[in-house]
């Protein structure tokens, strides 16, 4: 079991790796350096020559990258262009955030999507069973920076009860002032991230649920005297939830591209906007930095879910 | 076996979306062509103006215009205004089904012809992305090994990646066009593919025609090219239904966040960025593309599935 774990974590260093050298590989490769992408282009040779040096770039491509997977290793992650300050200190303040809307909306994807799938499979081929999977269709294909937009239409400029944008008002406030201020302005993004994330939830969960209900020993609890609904929570919602667990790290990629268009839609200030802002000003090392730390957290959730699913499920323990 | 009814449906209304997209520019003006900017700005849908051009070129969108005599009395923006008929070179009646923007523009032609380019380049990426995945896929299980270990690898790392941040980076670094647009979409997609081939691939080597076709002779290329390559397009074709939508997805969020089409061109994206900082005046710049964009991604959806419905009641 430990060699199994072990082996895990090994294989997902190695994505890691290969994901570093490979964005290193395509900033390096790619036309034109960072003299010529930063610099003034009106610069004399001889000074430009001088940058190239002062960058490093006069060094051969493997002297380079060593340097460089050195200095990654020890959490420097170079100076960004377009802040002139270290990327390790920008990504610290943007993480809490983008953790903090991230795993609210998760949170209210999983529960929205279970909830969702349960009233289904209590009546499945019922009129509320088909309303119900049309909608949550129509949630797996929505945009999600369409469905935050009219969101912010409908509740902040038509009703005028939800603020539109940023995570606190301007004015500063503390105490439990500050608190509903945060909480009333996590509403709309929270609320995008859940609703366009729970309906593919809402249709796996639904699919295995009608499966899990057919089997022997859900017939077995209703025997017994089980009623329905207790049949369906207490004994298939279980089992039907189990590959959830696995079906929700392999959807982590996704929660991460759809939390960064929130956050572009919502100006709030996480690591989405922050990479945003940086891919408008092409500030390289930001966003090699930004790939590397969405790519590690990919993969530690991916890690987590299998541990997960390995400490739930006794049948798919190695 | 029929076609499920409701993939059927979608099948139609895909059709129909792409029907549009192709012959829609033909029928209305190109979303450039503005009369008078300041008189039809943020029109709300079926708004009708009356579009004087006038002998200098310059265009009048009034609400309502009279002629007395041979002049012209007209309101615009309000206001009464007398237009000498002589100056007059035509009038016509416009009417803007689903408003405009902020500039004038006409929100239905924009979509119209926004919608060829989320379409194209949705196909384009699909393109791209399925021909390097099957291409990846083949090669590592036909040549299995260490191409298949490092292949499937590479595959696994890229798929770690969220699209949107890799998308970004490749964007920084390489100046945004068309051609561009869809390869950097199908750089980012097509580890699914490779899967799928390279599962399809193993499990046809098996198979006894593929014995058969050694114990004859084929040569490797024939058998792969003529016998195993085919048997695999069914799978495919499914699988790239069920990624256009996504990729159209994509394709949008990337012009939504400016990185993708280059105005004065659009896509539905674009058109939603627009919509965005003029969500306070008009509701009509985001629900109508959002409305479309929608409707496209679930129809390719439900196609795939009925494909996939098919094609197990095939087999």
């Amino acid at each position: 079991m430990t060699r199994r774990v072990l082996g895990r974590i090994a294989a997902s260093l190695v994505v890691l790796w290969v994901v570093a050298t490979g964005t290193y590989g395509l900033v390096a490769l790619a036309p034109g350096d960072a003299s010529s992408r930063i610099a003034d282009p009106r610069l004399p040779a001889a000074a430009r020559e001088r940058w190239r040096r002062d960058f490093g770039l006069d060094r051969p491509l493997p002297a380079r990258y060593l340097g460089w997977l050195a200095a990654t290793l020890r959490g420097d992650l170079d100076v960004s262009w377009q802040h002139r300050r270290p990327v390790a200190g920008l990504l610290a303040e943007a993480l809490p955030p983008t953790v903090l809307l991230t795993s609210l909306g998760l949170l209210v994807e999983t529960l929205g999507g279970l909830a969702i799938a349960v009233v289904q499979a209590m009546r499945p081929r019922s009129r509320l069973d088909r309303w119900l999977g049309a909608a949550s269709l129509l949630g797996y294909a929505a945009p999600p920076f369409a469905v935050g937009l009219g969101l912010v239409w409908l509740f902040s400029y038509a009703l005028g009860w939800l603020p539109p944008s940023h995570m606190l008002s301007p004015a500063g406030q503390g105490g439990w002032a500050h608190g509903r201020d945060l909480a009333a302005h996590l509403v709309l993004p929270v609320a995008t991230i859940g609703l366009t994330g729970m309906g593919a939830l809402a249709r796996y969960t639904r699919g295995s649920l009608v499966e899990e209900r057919s089997q022997g020993y859900v017939l077995a609890a209703l025997a017994r005297g089980c009623s329905r609904r207790r049949a369906l929570l207490a004994h298939a919602l279980p089992n039907a939830a189990l590959p959830l667990v696995t079906v929700l790290g392999l959807s982590l990629p996704f929660l991460v591209s759809g939390s960064l268009l929130v956050e572009v839609v919502f100006a709030w200030p996480g690591m989405g906007q922050l990479l945003f802002q940086a891919a408008l000003a092409r500030d390289i090392p930001l966003l090699m930095a930004g790939t590397l730390v969405g790519t590690a957290a990919v993969v530690l959730g991916n890690v987590l879910a299998d541990l997960a699913a390995w400490w739930l499920d006794p049948r798919v323990r190695p | 076996m029929r076609w499920p009814p409701l993939a059927r449906r979608s099948a139609l209304a895909l059709a129909v979306v792409a029907a549009l997209a192709v012959v829609g520019p033909l029928l209305c003006q190109p979303p450039d062509a503005i009369s008078d900017p300041a008189a039809t700005a943020l029109l709300a849908p079926g708004s009708r103006r009356l579009v004087l051009t006038l002998a200098d070129g310059t265009t009048l969108a009034a609400e309502q215009a009279v002629q007395v005599g041979g002049d012209w009395e007209i309101r615009r923006l309000g206001k009464l205004r007398a237009v000498p008929g002589g100056d007059v070179r035509g009038v016509e009646s416009r009417r803007y089904w689903l408003g405009t923007d902020a500039l004038g523009r006409d929100v239905l032609a924009r979509l119209l012809w926004g919608g060829r380019v989320s379409l194209a380049l949705g196909l384009l990426a699909l393109a791209v992305s399925t021909l390097l995945g099957a291409a990846v896929g083949l090669a590592a299980s036909w040549v299995g090994g260490a191409v298949d270990a490092t292949l499937m690898r590479l595959a696994d790392a890229v798929l770690a990646v969220p699209m949107l941040v890799l998308v970004l980076l490749l964007t920084a670094l390489l100046r945004p066009s068309l051609g561009v647009l869809a390869v950097v979409i199908g750089l980012g997609s097509w580890m699914g593919v490779a899967r799928l081939m390279r599962a399809q691939v193993q499990a046809l080597k098996q198979r006894d025609f593929v014995l058969g076709l050694r114990a004859i002779g084929a040569s490797p290329a024939r058998i792969l090219l003529r016998h195993i390559v085919p048997n695999t397009l069914a799978p495919l074709g499914q699988d790239a239904a069920l990624r256009l939508g996504d990729l159209i997805l994509i394709e949008s969020s990337l012009s939504f966040l400016g990185f993708g089409v280059q105005p004065p061109a659009a896509s539905w994206g674009s058109l939603l960025a627009d919509g965005q900082a003029a969500l306070g005046s008009g509701w009509w710049l985001v629900v109508f593309p959002g409305c479309l964009l929608a409707a496209t991604v679930l129809a390719a959806a439900l196609l795939a599935e009925g494909l996939q419905e098919r094609l197990r009641h095939l087999r």
